[in-house]
Protein backbone atom coordinates (compact mmCIF):
# COMPACT_ATOMS: atom_id res chain seq x y z
CA UNK A 1 0.00 0.00 0.00
CA UNK A 2 1.43 3.38 -0.98
CA UNK A 3 1.16 6.30 1.37
CA UNK A 4 2.34 9.77 2.18
CA UNK A 5 3.45 10.69 5.69
CA UNK A 6 2.97 14.18 7.09
CA UNK A 7 4.29 14.81 10.59
CA UNK A 8 5.08 17.44 13.16
CA UNK A 9 8.84 17.74 13.41
CA UNK A 10 8.57 16.86 17.09
CA UNK A 11 8.36 13.25 15.85
CA UNK A 12 11.34 13.47 13.50
CA UNK A 13 13.97 11.61 15.56
CA UNK A 14 11.49 8.86 16.41
CA UNK A 15 10.03 8.40 12.94
CA UNK A 16 13.53 8.44 11.45
CA UNK A 17 14.40 5.55 13.75
CA UNK A 18 11.18 3.62 13.12
CA UNK A 19 11.32 4.13 9.38
CA UNK A 20 14.88 2.88 9.36
CA UNK A 21 13.55 -0.32 10.90
CA UNK A 22 10.68 -0.69 8.45
CA UNK A 23 12.20 0.66 5.25
CA UNK A 24 12.92 4.30 4.52
CA UNK A 25 10.06 6.51 3.37
CA UNK A 26 9.99 10.25 2.86
CA UNK A 27 8.19 12.29 5.49
CA UNK A 28 6.94 15.86 5.15
CA UNK A 29 7.77 17.51 8.45
CA UNK A 30 6.08 20.72 9.51
CA UNK A 31 7.56 23.13 12.05
CA UNK A 32 6.80 22.50 15.73
CA UNK A 33 6.02 26.17 16.18
CA UNK A 34 2.96 25.85 13.95
CA UNK A 35 1.20 24.14 16.85
CA UNK A 36 0.98 27.57 18.47
CA UNK A 37 -1.44 28.51 15.72
CA UNK A 38 -4.00 25.78 14.97
CA UNK A 39 -5.66 27.56 12.02
CA UNK A 40 -2.35 28.05 10.23
CA UNK A 41 -1.29 24.51 10.99
CA UNK A 42 -4.54 23.21 9.49
CA UNK A 43 -3.93 25.23 6.32
CA UNK A 44 -0.35 23.94 6.02
CA UNK A 45 -1.44 20.34 6.41
CA UNK A 46 -4.40 20.74 4.05
CA UNK A 47 -2.20 22.22 1.33
CA UNK A 48 0.04 19.13 1.42
CA UNK A 49 -3.03 16.88 1.43
CA UNK A 50 -4.46 18.73 -1.57
CA UNK A 51 -1.33 18.34 -3.66
CA UNK A 52 -1.05 14.61 -2.87
CA UNK A 53 -1.85 12.21 -5.68
CA UNK A 54 -1.34 8.56 -6.52
CA UNK A 55 -1.16 7.18 -2.98
CA UNK A 56 -3.62 4.93 -1.15
CA UNK A 57 -3.58 6.80 2.14
CA UNK A 58 -2.15 9.75 4.03
CA UNK A 59 -0.74 9.21 7.52
CA UNK A 60 -0.83 12.29 9.72
CA UNK A 61 1.40 12.25 12.76
CA UNK A 62 -0.72 14.77 14.59
CA UNK A 63 -3.34 14.44 17.29
CA UNK A 64 -6.14 16.87 18.08
CA UNK A 65 -3.39 19.47 18.59
CA UNK A 66 -5.66 22.24 19.84
CA UNK A 67 -8.30 21.26 17.25
CA UNK A 68 -5.91 21.99 14.37
CA UNK A 69 -6.92 18.82 12.57
CA UNK A 70 -10.69 19.31 12.80
CA UNK A 71 -11.04 21.38 9.59
CA UNK A 72 -9.12 18.91 7.44
CA UNK A 73 -10.86 17.51 4.40
CA UNK A 74 -10.20 14.35 2.40
CA UNK A 75 -10.74 14.94 -1.28
CA UNK A 76 -10.38 11.29 -2.22
CA UNK A 77 -7.47 9.80 -0.31
CA UNK A 78 -8.27 8.53 3.21
CA UNK A 79 -6.43 10.41 5.96
CA UNK A 80 -5.31 8.66 9.15
CA UNK A 81 -4.58 10.74 12.23
CA UNK A 82 -3.26 9.67 15.64
CA UNK A 83 -5.99 9.11 18.23
CA UNK A 84 -4.31 11.37 20.83
CA UNK A 85 -4.62 14.87 22.19
CA UNK A 86 -1.02 15.78 21.43
CA UNK A 87 2.54 14.60 21.03
CA UNK A 88 3.10 13.99 24.75
CA UNK A 89 0.47 11.22 24.72
CA UNK A 90 1.89 9.78 21.51
CA UNK A 91 5.39 9.62 22.98
CA UNK A 92 4.16 8.11 26.24
CA UNK A 93 2.64 5.31 24.18
CA UNK A 94 -1.00 5.64 25.24
CA UNK A 95 -3.71 8.04 26.28
CA UNK A 96 -4.05 6.18 29.58
CA UNK A 97 -0.38 6.82 30.41
CA UNK A 98 -0.81 10.48 29.53
CA UNK A 99 -3.96 10.85 31.58
CA UNK A 100 -2.27 9.36 34.62
CA UNK A 101 0.51 11.94 34.38
CA UNK A 102 -1.58 14.93 33.34
CA UNK A 103 -4.53 14.82 35.75
CA UNK A 104 -3.84 16.81 38.85
CA UNK A 105 -0.54 18.05 37.38
CA UNK A 106 -1.50 20.77 34.94
CA UNK A 107 1.67 22.66 35.88
CA UNK A 108 3.82 20.05 34.20
CA UNK A 109 5.57 20.71 30.96
CA UNK A 110 6.80 17.88 28.80
CA UNK A 111 10.03 17.75 26.88
CA UNK A 112 11.62 15.22 24.61
CA UNK A 113 14.60 15.10 22.32
CA UNK A 114 13.17 17.40 19.67
CA UNK A 115 11.21 19.59 22.04
CA UNK A 116 14.15 19.99 24.40
CA UNK A 117 16.28 21.33 21.60
CA UNK A 118 13.49 23.61 20.54
CA UNK A 119 13.07 24.91 24.07
CA UNK A 120 16.77 25.56 24.51
CA UNK A 121 16.72 27.57 21.37
CA UNK A 122 13.27 29.08 21.66
CA UNK A 123 12.78 29.91 25.31
CA UNK A 124 16.21 30.75 26.74
CA UNK A 125 16.91 34.39 27.60
CA UNK A 126 19.89 34.21 25.26
CA UNK A 127 17.77 32.89 22.38
CA UNK A 128 17.14 34.69 19.08
CA UNK A 129 13.43 34.67 19.98
CA UNK A 130 14.08 36.58 23.22
CA UNK A 131 16.31 39.05 21.39
CA UNK A 132 13.68 39.51 18.70
CA UNK A 133 10.91 40.29 21.20
CA UNK A 134 13.25 42.45 23.24
CA UNK A 135 14.28 44.51 20.23
CA UNK A 136 10.73 44.96 19.03
CA UNK A 137 8.82 45.37 22.30
CA UNK A 138 11.51 46.07 24.92
CA UNK A 139 13.25 43.90 27.48
CA UNK A 140 10.47 44.30 30.01
CA UNK A 141 7.94 42.78 27.61
CA UNK A 142 10.35 40.03 26.56
CA UNK A 143 10.84 39.11 30.23
CA UNK A 144 7.10 39.09 30.75
CA UNK A 145 6.48 36.84 27.74
CA UNK A 146 9.15 34.40 28.79
CA UNK A 147 7.90 34.34 32.37
CA UNK A 148 4.38 33.55 31.12
CA UNK A 149 5.42 30.93 28.60
CA UNK A 150 8.28 29.39 30.43
CA UNK A 151 8.70 30.24 34.09
CA UNK A 152 5.02 30.05 35.01
CA UNK A 153 5.01 26.31 34.70
CA UNK A 154 6.84 24.53 37.45
CA UNK A 155 9.97 22.45 37.22
CA UNK A 156 10.94 19.69 37.17
CA UNK A 157 9.93 19.44 33.55
CA UNK A 158 8.95 15.89 32.63
CA UNK A 159 11.38 14.59 30.03
CA UNK A 160 10.09 11.70 27.93
CA UNK A 161 13.04 9.47 27.21
CA UNK A 162 12.83 7.02 24.35
CA UNK A 163 16.34 5.62 24.14
CA UNK A 164 17.69 7.77 21.34
CA UNK A 165 21.16 9.23 20.93
CA UNK A 166 21.36 12.75 22.23
CA UNK A 167 18.84 12.38 25.06
CA UNK A 168 21.41 11.79 27.81
CA UNK A 169 23.53 14.78 26.85
CA UNK A 170 20.41 16.95 26.67
CA UNK A 171 19.36 15.88 30.14
CA UNK A 172 22.89 16.41 31.53
CA UNK A 173 23.09 19.87 29.98
CA UNK A 174 20.27 21.09 32.23
CA UNK A 175 20.84 21.92 35.87
CA UNK A 176 20.17 19.15 38.36
CA UNK A 177 16.49 18.85 39.22
CA UNK A 178 15.34 20.56 36.02
CA UNK A 179 14.19 17.34 34.41
CA UNK A 180 12.16 14.54 35.89
CA UNK A 181 12.79 11.72 33.44
CA UNK A 182 10.16 9.16 32.46
CA UNK A 183 10.39 6.28 30.02
CA UNK A 184 8.33 6.83 26.89
CA UNK A 185 7.05 4.21 24.50
CA UNK A 186 7.29 4.24 20.71
CA UNK A 187 4.63 1.53 20.43
CA UNK A 188 1.86 3.87 19.40
CA UNK A 189 3.91 5.44 16.61
CA UNK A 190 5.05 2.01 15.47
CA UNK A 191 1.46 0.74 15.30
CA UNK A 192 0.41 3.83 13.36
CA UNK A 193 3.11 3.11 10.79
CA UNK A 194 1.92 -0.47 10.47
CA UNK A 195 -1.59 0.81 9.77
CA UNK A 196 -5.08 -0.70 10.10
CA UNK A 197 -5.34 -0.13 13.83
CA UNK A 198 -8.42 1.79 14.91
CA UNK A 199 -7.14 1.99 18.46
CA UNK A 200 -4.24 4.22 17.50
CA UNK A 201 -5.73 6.19 14.64
CA UNK A 202 -8.93 7.64 13.22
CA UNK A 203 -9.54 7.50 9.46
CA UNK A 204 -11.16 10.37 7.62
CA UNK A 205 -12.84 9.45 4.33
CA UNK A 206 -14.21 11.84 1.71
CA UNK A 207 -17.61 13.26 2.78
CA UNK A 208 -16.62 12.93 6.45
CA UNK A 209 -15.33 15.42 8.97
CA UNK A 210 -13.47 15.09 12.24
CA UNK A 211 -15.30 15.80 15.50
CA UNK A 212 -13.52 16.16 18.84
CA UNK A 213 -14.72 13.96 21.70
CA UNK A 214 -12.22 15.34 24.24
CA UNK A 215 -12.08 12.33 26.51
CA UNK A 216 -9.07 10.10 27.12
CA UNK A 217 -10.14 7.08 25.07
CA UNK A 218 -11.89 7.97 21.86
CA UNK A 219 -10.40 11.50 21.68
CA UNK A 220 -11.94 12.21 18.27
CA UNK A 221 -14.18 10.60 15.71
CA UNK A 222 -15.58 11.22 12.23
CA UNK A 223 -19.14 11.94 11.12
CA UNK A 224 -20.75 12.47 7.75
CA UNK A 225 -20.17 16.03 6.57
CA UNK A 226 -23.93 16.38 6.07
CA UNK A 227 -24.54 15.40 9.69
CA UNK A 228 -25.29 18.94 10.86
CA UNK A 229 -27.55 19.63 7.89
CA UNK A 230 -29.49 16.42 8.54
CA UNK A 231 -29.79 17.31 12.21
CA UNK A 232 -31.15 20.74 11.34
CA UNK A 233 -33.74 19.18 8.99
CA UNK A 234 -34.87 16.79 11.75
CA UNK A 235 -35.34 19.72 14.12
CA UNK B 1 -10.36 63.25 23.12
CA UNK B 2 -9.67 63.30 19.40
CA UNK B 3 -9.03 60.40 17.09
CA UNK B 4 -5.25 60.84 17.45
CA UNK B 5 -5.58 60.08 21.17
CA UNK B 6 -7.34 56.78 20.55
CA UNK B 7 -4.86 55.88 17.82
CA UNK B 8 -2.00 56.46 20.26
CA UNK B 9 -3.74 54.41 22.96
CA UNK B 10 -4.42 51.56 20.53
CA UNK B 11 -0.82 51.57 19.35
CA UNK B 12 0.44 51.64 22.94
CA UNK B 13 -1.62 48.55 23.77
CA UNK B 14 -0.60 46.59 20.67
CA UNK B 15 3.06 47.55 21.20
CA UNK B 16 2.93 46.72 24.91
CA UNK B 17 3.88 50.21 26.03
CA UNK B 18 2.47 49.89 29.52
CA UNK B 19 3.69 53.26 30.80
CA UNK B 20 2.02 55.02 27.89
CA UNK B 21 -1.20 53.07 28.43
CA UNK B 22 -1.14 54.06 32.08
CA UNK B 23 -0.52 57.73 31.26
CA UNK B 24 -3.10 57.95 28.47
CA UNK B 25 -5.88 56.32 30.49
CA UNK B 26 -5.27 58.64 33.45
CA UNK B 27 -5.12 61.71 31.21
CA UNK B 28 -8.40 60.83 29.54
CA UNK B 29 -10.15 60.22 32.87
CA UNK B 30 -8.85 63.54 34.20
CA UNK B 31 -10.31 65.25 31.15
CA UNK B 32 -13.68 63.71 31.94
CA UNK B 33 -13.81 61.06 29.24
CA UNK B 34 -16.07 58.16 30.16
CA UNK B 35 -14.21 55.03 31.26
CA UNK B 36 -16.53 53.03 29.00
CA UNK B 37 -15.48 55.08 25.97
CA UNK B 38 -11.77 54.70 26.78
CA UNK B 39 -12.37 50.98 27.18
CA UNK B 40 -14.38 50.52 23.99
CA UNK B 41 -12.57 52.88 21.61
CA UNK B 42 -9.08 52.38 23.01
CA UNK B 43 -8.31 49.22 24.93
CA UNK B 44 -10.84 46.87 23.34
CA UNK B 45 -10.32 48.31 19.86
CA UNK B 46 -6.63 47.46 20.29
CA UNK B 47 -7.42 43.91 21.35
CA UNK B 48 -9.73 43.57 18.36
CA UNK B 49 -6.79 44.45 16.10
CA UNK B 50 -4.57 41.91 17.86
CA UNK B 51 -7.33 39.29 17.56
CA UNK B 52 -7.59 39.94 13.80
CA UNK B 53 -3.82 39.67 13.39
CA UNK B 54 -3.84 36.47 15.39
CA UNK B 55 -6.58 35.07 13.19
CA UNK B 56 -4.60 35.98 10.08
CA UNK B 57 -1.44 34.45 11.48
CA UNK B 58 0.53 37.69 11.43
CA UNK B 59 1.12 37.70 15.20
CA UNK B 60 1.80 34.86 17.62
CA UNK B 61 1.46 34.16 21.33
CA UNK B 62 4.12 36.68 22.47
CA UNK B 63 2.33 39.58 20.78
CA UNK B 64 -1.01 38.53 22.30
CA UNK B 65 0.52 38.29 25.77
CA UNK B 66 2.21 41.67 25.40
CA UNK B 67 -1.03 43.37 24.34
CA UNK B 68 -3.08 41.60 27.03
CA UNK B 69 -0.66 42.78 29.68
CA UNK B 70 -0.95 46.39 28.49
CA UNK B 71 -4.73 45.99 28.37
CA UNK B 72 -4.72 44.89 32.01
CA UNK B 73 -2.72 47.96 33.03
CA UNK B 74 -5.35 50.17 31.42
CA UNK B 75 -8.16 48.14 32.87
CA UNK B 76 -6.81 48.48 36.42
CA UNK B 77 -7.04 52.26 36.01
CA UNK B 78 -10.49 52.23 34.45
CA UNK B 79 -12.04 49.57 36.66
CA UNK B 80 -13.17 51.82 39.54
CA UNK B 81 -14.96 54.00 37.00
CA UNK B 82 -16.65 51.10 35.24
CA UNK B 83 -19.11 50.55 38.07
CA UNK B 84 -22.59 51.66 37.26
CA UNK B 85 -23.24 54.19 39.99
CA UNK B 86 -26.13 53.10 42.19
CA UNK B 87 -27.42 50.69 39.61
CA UNK B 88 -27.56 47.07 40.61
CA UNK B 89 -25.44 44.66 38.56
CA UNK B 90 -27.36 43.01 35.71
CA UNK B 91 -26.49 39.65 37.19
CA UNK B 92 -23.84 37.90 39.21
CA UNK B 93 -21.53 35.73 37.15
CA UNK B 94 -19.21 33.03 38.43
CA UNK B 95 -16.28 32.43 36.11
CA UNK B 96 -13.17 30.29 36.07
CA UNK B 97 -10.81 28.14 34.05
CA UNK B 98 -11.69 24.47 34.43
CA UNK B 99 -9.71 21.89 36.36
CA UNK B 100 -6.27 20.95 35.03
CA UNK B 101 -5.94 24.14 33.04
CA UNK B 102 -3.93 27.18 34.09
CA UNK B 103 -4.60 29.44 31.15
CA UNK B 104 -6.47 32.58 32.04
CA UNK B 105 -5.89 35.25 29.42
CA UNK B 106 -9.21 34.58 27.66
CA UNK B 107 -11.08 34.16 30.91
CA UNK B 108 -9.77 37.49 32.17
CA UNK B 109 -10.83 39.24 28.99
CA UNK B 110 -14.33 37.77 29.35
CA UNK B 111 -14.42 39.01 32.97
CA UNK B 112 -13.45 42.45 31.77
CA UNK B 113 -16.15 42.47 29.08
CA UNK B 114 -18.79 41.34 31.54
CA UNK B 115 -17.87 44.04 34.05
CA UNK B 116 -17.96 46.67 31.33
CA UNK B 117 -21.47 45.47 30.45
CA UNK B 118 -22.66 45.85 34.04
CA UNK B 119 -22.28 42.32 35.40
CA UNK B 120 -20.73 41.47 38.76
CA UNK B 121 -17.98 38.88 38.38
CA UNK B 122 -16.87 36.32 40.92
CA UNK B 123 -13.61 35.08 39.47
CA UNK B 124 -12.57 31.68 40.81
CA UNK B 125 -9.23 31.73 38.99
CA UNK B 126 -7.67 28.75 37.23
CA UNK B 127 -7.69 24.97 37.75
CA UNK B 128 -11.18 25.15 39.28
CA UNK B 129 -12.77 21.86 40.35
CA UNK B 130 -16.45 21.26 39.44
CA UNK B 131 -17.54 21.36 43.10
CA UNK B 132 -16.01 24.81 43.48
CA UNK B 133 -18.19 26.21 40.68
CA UNK B 134 -21.27 24.78 42.39
CA UNK B 135 -20.23 26.06 45.79
CA UNK B 136 -19.63 29.57 44.41
CA UNK B 137 -23.10 29.63 42.87
CA UNK B 138 -24.70 28.44 46.11
CA UNK B 139 -22.87 31.08 48.14
CA UNK B 140 -23.34 34.00 45.77
CA UNK B 141 -26.71 33.23 44.22
CA UNK B 142 -25.15 33.78 40.79
CA UNK B 143 -27.36 32.98 37.83
CA UNK B 144 -24.56 32.60 35.30
CA UNK B 145 -21.53 30.32 35.22
CA UNK B 146 -18.76 30.90 32.69
CA UNK B 147 -15.99 28.39 32.23
CA UNK B 148 -13.07 28.27 29.87
CA UNK B 149 -10.22 26.01 28.79
CA UNK B 150 -7.29 26.26 26.44
CA UNK B 151 -6.23 22.62 26.46
CA UNK B 152 -8.27 19.91 24.76
CA UNK B 153 -7.12 17.62 27.58
CA UNK B 154 -9.00 19.68 30.14
CA UNK B 155 -12.23 19.97 28.14
CA UNK B 156 -13.47 16.78 29.75
CA UNK B 157 -14.04 18.85 32.89
CA UNK B 158 -16.70 20.99 31.21
CA UNK B 159 -18.95 17.95 31.19
CA UNK B 160 -18.17 17.31 34.84
CA UNK B 161 -19.17 20.83 35.80
CA UNK B 162 -22.51 20.48 33.99
CA UNK B 163 -23.01 17.15 35.74
CA UNK B 164 -22.12 18.68 39.13
CA UNK B 165 -24.84 21.30 38.67
CA UNK B 166 -27.35 18.60 37.74
CA UNK B 167 -26.45 16.59 40.83
CA UNK B 168 -26.77 19.69 43.03
CA UNK B 169 -30.25 20.30 41.59
CA UNK B 170 -29.13 23.66 40.23
CA UNK B 171 -28.83 22.98 36.52
CA UNK B 172 -32.09 24.73 35.62
CA UNK B 173 -31.38 27.77 37.73
CA UNK B 174 -28.08 28.77 36.08
CA UNK B 175 -27.01 29.63 32.55
CA UNK B 176 -23.88 27.66 31.75
CA UNK B 177 -21.57 29.41 29.31
CA UNK B 178 -18.43 27.92 27.77
CA UNK B 179 -15.53 29.36 25.84
CA UNK B 180 -11.85 29.06 25.04
CA UNK B 181 -9.73 28.52 21.96
CA UNK B 182 -10.57 24.83 21.36
CA UNK B 183 -14.26 25.14 22.28
CA UNK B 184 -16.73 25.01 19.40
CA UNK B 185 -20.48 25.45 19.06
CA UNK B 186 -20.77 21.71 18.38
CA UNK B 187 -18.99 20.89 21.61
CA UNK B 188 -21.09 23.37 23.58
CA UNK B 189 -24.20 21.73 22.22
CA UNK B 190 -22.88 18.23 23.03
CA UNK B 191 -22.40 19.07 26.70
CA UNK B 192 -25.72 20.96 26.84
CA UNK B 193 -24.18 24.32 27.63
CA UNK B 194 -26.55 27.26 27.29
CA UNK B 195 -24.31 29.81 25.62
CA UNK B 196 -21.19 29.67 23.49
CA UNK B 197 -19.71 32.56 21.56
CA UNK B 198 -16.33 32.65 19.87
CA UNK B 199 -15.18 35.93 21.41
CA UNK B 200 -15.61 37.92 24.61
CA UNK B 201 -17.38 40.94 23.15
CA UNK B 202 -20.03 38.90 21.33
CA UNK B 203 -20.49 36.79 24.43
CA UNK B 204 -21.08 39.77 26.75
CA UNK B 205 -23.63 41.16 24.30
CA UNK B 206 -25.33 37.78 23.99
CA UNK B 207 -25.58 37.40 27.76
CA UNK B 208 -26.96 40.90 28.08
CA UNK B 209 -29.72 40.12 25.54
CA UNK B 210 -30.46 36.77 27.15
CA UNK B 211 -31.00 38.29 30.58
CA UNK B 212 -32.82 41.40 29.37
Amino acid sequence: MSRRIIACEVFKPYLDKLLEESGVEAVDYLEIRQHDHPELLARSIQSIIDETKDVDEILLFYGLCGNAILPLVSKGIPIKVLRVHDCAAALMGSNAAYRKRFEGNPHKRYHCLSYGERDDEYFARTSPEYRKISEEYGEDNADYVFSMLYDKFSTPVTYIKLGLDGEESQIRRKEEGYYSVIEGDLGLLRRMLKGDDDHVCVTLHPHEKFVGIYDYEEILTTVNRNHDREKTREE
Amino acid sequence: MDQAFYEELILSVTRGKVKDVDRLCREALEKGVSAFKILDDGLLAAMQIVAERWKNGTVFIPEVLIAARALNVGLAILEPYLVLGNQKPKAKVVLGTVKDDLHDIGKNIVGLMLKSHGFECIDLGVDVAPAKFVQAVKESGAKVVCMSALLTTSMIHFTEVVQAFKEAGLRDSVLICVGGAPVTATFASQIEADIFEPDAVTFAEHLERRLA
